[in-house]
């Protein structure tokens, strides 16, 4: 067991250390002062347009994968319904970033908006962050008893209040990793950004650019600000999901006491 | 259970808006646009993409993208296995959150901590002429090597999650009749865990061949000369203005995902048929 457990901690390693040398990066320069790429590139106007751009944008799109993704996991309940949209999620997921992009660029052409707009690359990341969320509903929808529902119709609650008052309540966990993930992956999304921002310059693309050039040795500290706000907000969660697990556990023991 | 909560309406206002997108890459692959308004039926577009130049740098991101499948996947799966046969629910926990931190990184953050990493002059190679004595410069910006390990890392996560889900569906019985055949770990995982996760094990194969095709900003940044990826392939038919020919291959790409997915639905039910 401790053996199984030293390999996955050492594989988990692998994966995920590397990502925090650009870290290392960010700390190294000849004035000595170890935070001088944090005071330049905070400094910097554009970097905190883009950052500012991208949260508000991220947020936006995970406000709407949530709302779209749960409406369409409810899909989860009939079998047919279902395989079409895991056909549909599978297909959007797994088609390449590039072309489903252009393809969106393409519908906004097509309704007329020839220039760039914020709604065109709300719903390219919205897309890109449904199968996600439609995925992670219907983890949660397994393990809900289907006596409970046969329960409720019985008592002749309608379907409406079914999904509102017993579905929606035990999905709140689900609803807030749901949020999470689609705002961290919107936020840290390059290739539809690429195609979808326009004239407006989101922070991936600020990234990308800077970091290809390597004129610009701040990047360095932009780059690990994203990695470390990602890594805080993913510690932050499982700290936040262990800590109700055991509070529910507590509670159910107490109950049962 | 199959009853629905959506009613019939609504399920087709929402699938409509899900399939815009890929109608629009049907529709436009079939149709050159001359200006704006201007469209008449072509295949130029699947012309360009089966022609002899396109055709040879498609075959080198799919074989590049099926070499990194089939190795992330056999890692995955290994690692799901001792993963889900070994630790606490809480470790199983802990593991899956953090392993999600290299797909929800930064493409560009994340592929260029890997170069920093794989560098003629980076971590790695001082690692190894650390230990070995010699200067070792085993990993440099022109080693493909680079490229592949990259994108097997960032396929990883994804084949541990779908395989993770299978393994924990396997009935504690069969693991039970195991222990009591005495079978050694090695056996447990060939005879019991393999066999029985064949479909899951497709799954990720489909998924990660998928995501492998599509990564770019791996060749770009750790590829050297080699600058064939997907990203490149659109940007250059772009730059010709050939719209017509990226969505050509965007609609072989959604009917290969339909016939693998109506694939895995039949095999799955003849599964299922089997078991019962």
């Amino acid at each position: 067991m401790k053996m199984t457990k030293t390999i996955l901690i050492s594989f988990l390693g692998i994966l995920i250390i590397p990502i925090f040398s650009i870290i290392v990066l960010s700390f190294q320069n000849n004035t000595g002062d170890i935070l001088k790429w944090y005071q330049s590139i905070f400094a910097n106007k554009d970097f905190t347009d883009a950052f500012l751009l991208s949260t508000f944008v991220s947020f936006l799109t995970a406000t709407f994968s949530v709302l779209f993704s749960f409406l369409i996991s409810l899909s989860w309940f009939n079998k047919r319904q279902m395989f079409v949209v895991l056909m549909l999620i599978l297909i959007v997921g797994l088609l390449p970033p590039d072309i489903f992009a252009l393809s969106i660029n393409k519908v906004s052409q097509l309704l007329g908006f020839y220039s760039s707009n914020f709604f065109f690359l709300i719903v390219g990341l919205t897309f890109y962050t449904l199968p996600f969320g439609v995925l992670l509903f219907w983890t949660r929808f397994y393990f809900i008893e289907q006596t409970t529902i046969v329960a409720a119709k019985d008592i002749g609650l309608q379907r409406f209040y079914i999904i509102t008052k017993i579905i929606l309540p035990l999905s709140k966990a689900t609803v807030t990793t749901s949020f999470l993930l689609s705002f961290l992956l919107a936020f840290n999304e390059y290739p539809r950004t690429y195609y979808l921002s326009g004239s407006n310059v989101l922070l991936s693309e600020f990234l990308n650019g800077k970091l290809n050039s390597g004129a610009d040795e701040s990047i360095y500290a932009g780059g690990s600000i994203t990695i470390i706000l990602t890594a805080i907000l993913i510690i932050g969660y499982f700290v936040f999901h262990s800590q109700r697990t055991k509070n529910t556990l507590l509670k159910n023991a107490q109950a049962n006491a | 259970m199959n009853q629905s909560f959506l009613n019939n309406k609504l399920f087709v206002f929402l699938t409509v808006i899900i399939a815009i997108p890929i109608i629009v890459i049907a529709a436009l692959s079939f149709f050159a646009t001359d200006g704006i308004n201007q469209t008449s039926f072509s295949l130029e577009g699947f012309k360009e993409i089966f022609s002899s130049l396109r055709l040879n740098e498609l075959l080198k991101i799919s074989g590049r993208a099926l070499i990194v499948c089939i190795t992330a996947t056999a890692i995955s799966f290994f690692v799901a296995y001792l993963l889900v046969r070994n630790t606490s629910k809480y470790f199983q926990s802990f593991f899956f959150i953090l392993i999600t931190l290299p797909f929800l990184a930064n493409e560009s953050v994340r592929v260029f901590s890997w170069q920093y990493l794989l560098s003629e002059n980076g971590l790695f190679n001082k690692i190894l002429s650390g230990i070995t004595g010699n200067q070792i410069t085993f990993f440099n910006g022109t080693n493909i090597m680079n490229v592949y390990l990259v994108m097997i890392i960032a396929c990883i996560p994804f084949g541990v999650f779908i395989n993770a889900a299978s393994l924990r569906t396997i009935p504690n019985i069969y693991w039970k009749a195991s222990d009591d055949l005495n079978l050694n770990s090695l056996n447990k995982f060939w005879k019991v865990a393999l066999p029985l996760s064949k479909f899951a094990l497709l799954a990720s194969m489909l998924v990660t061949f998928f995501i492998s095709f599509s990564l770019s900003s791996e060749v770009n940044y750790l590829g050297g000369d080699t600058k064939i990826s997907l990203r490149n392939l659109v940007l250059s038919l772009m730059s010709a203005s050939k719209f017509q020919s990226i969505f050509s291959l965007g609609f072989v790409i959604t009917i290969l995902l339909f016939v693998f997915i109506l694939l895995f639905k039949v095999f799955n039910r003849n599964k299922i048929s089997l078991t019962k």
